[in-house]
């Protein structure tokens, strides 16, 4: 397992500096090493790389946003240390770099969703959702690139908001004002319903940060509301009897002291 | 409509305060089980009288913290004396925001008083000789006085709140 994992950092470095577009003369042992890794790139894939997919992949390099663009120092910082010494915490970070590069590169995660709709979804994003990432964890590496996830509980139009919410709630999340005017803006665009739905897909996909917003926003939604907005809204069948209702509407009027009497049934 | 499943109804309930758990109780028989949590409640008795008071006020035997919390809610709304205050359409004879004896209600003694019924729903004890008709005149007049007080307190309980503050 070290081994194998040791091994796999090393490709991933390697990835990384071909994605950083960062050419290097090598040994005899680094070219074998960017041999194997070129072989197993394109073994990997199923069109074989063409200077014009070379191309746009610099093209695609190019358009770095703000966040991946904090990551050259980094990456600056990992070429030094690879002419010094590396310290183990130094290595551990270029491997986390390294492994973020090389997923954004090229793992690619497919979610087929209840209404036939295939999604392309970063593997950060697949990380988010913890059911999805279990289920990547659960299947081997080589054929979860291949086949399409199948989502059974979750819509198409719940899961692109939840892959919006993800891109933007990191993109946000550099600053607390930041993230809470997103979150504000994101609840707004929603209604009730629309709530409602979206939560149960978050449940299901385990997405807990998503779920933690929603939960904030359906709890302020039922404040100040009657008893049957919230059994019409949450879809609930009044089991109580009408002697059952009535009993329990007294047993709970201490908690409504400065309601009048008329406005609150 | 899709129902929330219950993990998702309790999310949502730690962020509600006590009014809307009341109103989450009333809505179904299982909403009223897990609005009933003694974690919910426990939660909000600590937010706002503190740990200590908490600890001290702990539910013992049968109790539960909602029944905690509603106590300590009428003490700091009413005082520790002995007073006749309404809730809802109820009034009731309240000591140290204990529930001592229910006095009557405003909605029985309309009936009693709109459709002349025989029927006498107040639990006061009258010992009095004489006819039906003078008793149940008595009755009636004391439990205008006992109301008029009940709807004195609930009126005046918020200009005591503002003197405190």
């Amino acid at each position: 397992m070290a081994k194998e994992s040791g091994s796999s950092k090393i490709e991933m470095l390697e990835i990384s500096n071909e994605a950083m577009a960062e050419a290097q003369s090598s040994k005899i042992e680094m070219l074998e090493i960017n041999n194997e890794a070129m072989a197993e790139a394109q073994s990997s894939k199923t069109v074989t790389m063409k200077p014009a997919e070379a191309e746009e992949s610099k093209t695609e390099t190019q358009k770095i946003t703000d966040e991946e663009s904090k990551n050259v120092p980094i990456a600056a910082t990992e070429e030094e240390s690879k002419k010094l010494s590396i310290t183990k915490v130094e290595e551990s970070k270029n491997a986390a770099t390294a492994t973020t590069e090389g997923e954004k590169e090229e793992a690619k995660v497919s979610l087929k969703t209840l209404d036939g709709v295939t999604f392309e979804v970063e593997a950060w994003i697949a990380k988010e959702m913890e059911t999805v990432q279990a289920y990547i964890d659960d299947t081997s590496a080589d054929t979860s690139a291949a086949i399409a996830i199948p989502l059974h509980n979750v819509a198409g139009r719940e899961l692109a908001r939840m892959v919006e919410y993800c891109k933007e709630h990191r993109r946000a999340s550099v600053s607390a004002g930041n993230l809470k005017e997103f979150e504000e803006r994101f609840a707004a665009a929603l209604n009730l319903y629309e709530m409602k739905d979206l939560i149960i897909a978050a449940n299901y996909l385990n997405t807990k940060k998503l779920l933690e917003s929603l939960s904030r926003c359906i709890a302020k939604a039922i404040k100040n509301k009657s008893v049957e907005f919230v059994r019409d809204y949450f879809g609930v069948t009044n089991d109580y009897t009408t002697e059952e209702e009535a009993q329990y509407r007294e047993t709970n009027a201490w908690a409504f002291r400065n309601v009048d009497e008329d406005s609150r049934n | 409509m899709e129902m929330l499943p219950l993990e998702i109804c309790m999310k949502i309930f730690c962020l509600l305060d006590y009014q809307h758990l009341a109103v989450a109780q009333q809505v179904c028989r299982k909403w009223k089980l897990v609005a009933s949590d003694n974690t919910l409640w426990s939660n909000l008795f600590k937010e706002r009288w503190g740990e200590d008071h908490a600890a001290f006020y702990a539910p013992m035997g049968s109790k539960s913290w909602k029944d905690v919390y509603e106590v300590q809610d009428r003490c700091d709304r009413i005082g520790l004396g002995m007073k006749i205050i309404r809730e809802g359409i109820d009034y009731y004879l309240v000591h140290q925001g204990e529930i001592q004896r229910h006095l009557g209600s405003r909605k029985n003694h309309e009936k009693e008083t709109g459709h002349n019924s025989h029927t006498l729903n107040s639990e006061i004890d009258f010992n009095g000789e004489g006819s039906l008709a003078e008793e149940r005149s008595c009755r009636g007049i004391l439990d205008r006085i006992l109301f008029f007080i009940g709807d004195l307190e609930v009126a005046s309980a918020e200009a005591k709140r503002s003197r405190v503050i």
